[in-house]
């Protein structure tokens, strides 16, 4: 009962930050209702799914202050589940997911046991370190298609397929993946509320305190860790059926990795709509930036100066990121 | 009935021997002070008891049960709670949600923390710091809302290292009776870390002495500070008259 509370309640959000989400909400509703361009519509279903891997990092990052930069490995593990059961038996969607987020989580135990006895640093860094192992092994073991990469075959499915989520037109994917973003976001609402949100805080301000109040620390990183890796897992089944074209440079490479947490952080670690935030500001400037400077070879090395400037602007105006900001100026404006 | 029995405690760190087989009990309810100059291994003693340190020898008896060996969060949890010397409270947490941190250990969800973090809030007196950011706070306040976090773990036996360095006498006083006031209420046992020789005096019903890691004396505080040993190695001739005048006149 109290979980089903704490889900739907948001009676701590500001009234008129409600009001306006509820509008941004109605509108990602109503959008595919109204005219647009497909550019406009795959931008949004990247800022849904960048949302969800933002979440997910914000959990074990934001809330329990392990900076990991390796979360594309659990990305890679889904959509490559999904993909290898599709093509190669042709499993439903539906009984994919829980087996690649079964996956993903089970790796993240794998590595989550040596990588939480590390702290500060030495954590990011082998997070790093795990996540690229993890994609020279898909690069050259040939179940999964070793350095070709898999297809997913569109001539076998009539769309719409609903069980395999193969589709022609994007509208489709948009309100699945609309859907996942929802039910993402009530989970968050619901875990930020927690014992284990609570502990995890308390880890992040001192760990040897945290283990004074009868925390076990390296337990509940690793449940939280599990929570972030079903985020990224989840999503990336649905990316094998989404972008049907799956190799490891696009869904295990170190600059998603690097995305994923710069979103967060730019957003407004641990906090509900940090990780939103941050998507809604890095997908469509990395997408306008592609489609601005994709021809123009050598230029390609602009979204890294972009990113590097948020670091600095992040570390030296509002650690909080942007979410720290507006709650800063919302209290001024009140006192 | 002891509800803590430290026997042939040792613990060194390279060739620094911080402890040196220390042995006391602790009767169930009992007011314990440890004192002793700076460096004499008492916060190493009640780290080795909290599980934070692994000792080198010896035992300790938690409740009748061996604890030393075990991991400090699950030594938490038998109902042995502890502050730290240093608080470092870094983190993003009001005082409230520091609390229910604490309120966690027992309870499962939100709205019972909230209660009883709203009960402990109470009890210490600072309902009105609530929403306040630890590190933001005055240190006497600070010092509060440590005990209070450590406190509602629900112990049995609390150890408090020196909750009283930093305060000014009136808040010394405050903190005195805030001490004694849970001692009474709760039924807790508490062993005290402490300089301030007149808090000492007033609440503790016994006194331990430690120096170079080791346990030179023991006894109630009137009895210990009039000994040879701790007159030299901590109180010093003049303070020691005058602690003896004062416990004389209390
Ligand atoms: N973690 C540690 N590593 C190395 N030396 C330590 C450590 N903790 C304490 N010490 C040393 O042990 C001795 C006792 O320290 P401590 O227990 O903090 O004394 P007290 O609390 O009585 O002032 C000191 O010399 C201190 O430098
Ligand atoms: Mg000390």
């Amino acid at each position: 009962m109290e979980i089903l509370r704490n889900t739907f309640d948001f009676s701590d959000c500001p009234r008129s930050g409600l009001v306006l989400a509820g509008i941004v909400g109605l509108f990602f509703l109503c959008f595919p209702l109204f005219p647009h361009s497909s550019f406009a519509m795959s931008t949004l279903i990247q800022f849904f799914m960048f949302s969800l891997f933002a979440m997910g990092w914000n959990t074990i990052g934001g809330y329990g202050g392990q900076v990991d930069l390796g979360m594309a490995q659990f990305l890679g593990i889904g959509a490559y589940t999904t993909a290898v059961m599709i093509i190669r038996w042709n499993t439903p969607f539906w009984i994919t997911l829980p087996i690649g987020v079964l996956l993903a989580v089970l790796w993240s135990f794998v590595i989550g046991y040596p990588l939480f006895r590390l702290k500060g640093h030495y954590f990011a860094i082998a997070s790093i370190a795990a996540s690229l192992v993890l994609k020279d092994i898909f690069d050259v073991w040939d179940f999964v298609g070793a350095s070709r990469g898999l297809e997913i075959p569109t001539t076998r499915f009539s769309s719409p397929d609903f069980l395999h989520l193969i589709f022609t037109q994007d509208v489709y994917y948009y309100y699945i993946m609309f859907a996942f973003f929802l039910i993402g976001f009530l989970f968050i609402n619901h875990f930020r509320k927690s014992r284990l949100a609570f502990q995890l805080r308390s880890i992040k301000s001192n760990e040897e305190v945290a283990r004074s109040l009868g925390i076990n620390v390296q337990w509940a990183k690793m449940k939280t860790y599990a929570i972030a890796t079903s985020f990224v897992g989840a999503v990336g089944c649905f990316h094998a059926c989404y972008i049907k074209n799956i190799e490891t440079e696009d869904t295990m490479g170190l600059d998603i990795s690097i995305l994923i947490a710069l979103m967060a952080m730019l957003g407004g670690m641990g906090s509900l709509w940090g990780p939103i935030v941050g998507a809604g500001i890095l997908i469509p400037l990395k997408s306008y930036l592609k489609e601005w400077l994709g021809a123009t070879a050598g230029l390609v090395g602009i979204d890294l100066v972009i990113y590097a400037a948020i670091i600095m602007f992040i570390s030296a105006l509002e650690p909080r990121g942007i979410w720290g900001l507006v709650g800063r100026l919302g209290s001024r404006k009140t006192a | 009935m002891y509800i803590l029995q430290v026997q042939n405690l040792s613990k060194s760190f390279g060739g620094l021997q911080a402890n040196r087989s220390i042995g006391f009990d602790v009767a169930q309810g009992e007011m314990l002070g440890v004192i002793g100059p700076n460096g004499a291994g008492k916060t190493t003693l009640f780290n080795c008891i909290a599980g934070v340190h692994q000792i080198d020898s010896g035992r300790v008896i938690f409740q009748g049960r061996r604890i030393s060996g075990m991991k400090s969060h699950e030594i938490a949890r038998l109902g042995l709670a502890r502050t730290f010397q240093i608080y470092v409270a870094s983190g993003d947490l009001n005082v409230k949600e520091n609390i229910m941190v604490g309120c966690f250990m027992r309870e499962r969800v939100r709205s019972a923390a909230a209660k009883a973090a709203d009960e402990t809030l109470g009890l210490f007196q600072i309902s009105h710091l609530a929403k306040n950011v630890v590190a933001e706070l005055p240190i006497a306040a600070q010092k509060r809302v440590a005990m209070a976090t450590a406190l509602a773990t629900g112990p049995r036996l609390l150890l408090l290292d020196e909750v009283a360095a930093g305060l000014n006498p009136n808040e010394v006083d405050e903190i005195t009776g805030l001490i004694r006031s849970i001692h009474a209420k709760l039924g807790v046992t508490i062993i005290l870390i402490e300089h301030v020789m007149e808090m000492v005096l007033n609440i503790c019903d016994r006194v331990i002495v430690l120096d170079y890691g080791e346990k030179i004396s023991e006894g109630t505080p009137r009895e210990v500070i009039r000994e040879p040993a701790v007159i030299k190695a901590y109180l010093g001739e003049r303070y020691a008259r005058q602690y003896l005048e004062q416990a004389e006149n209390r």
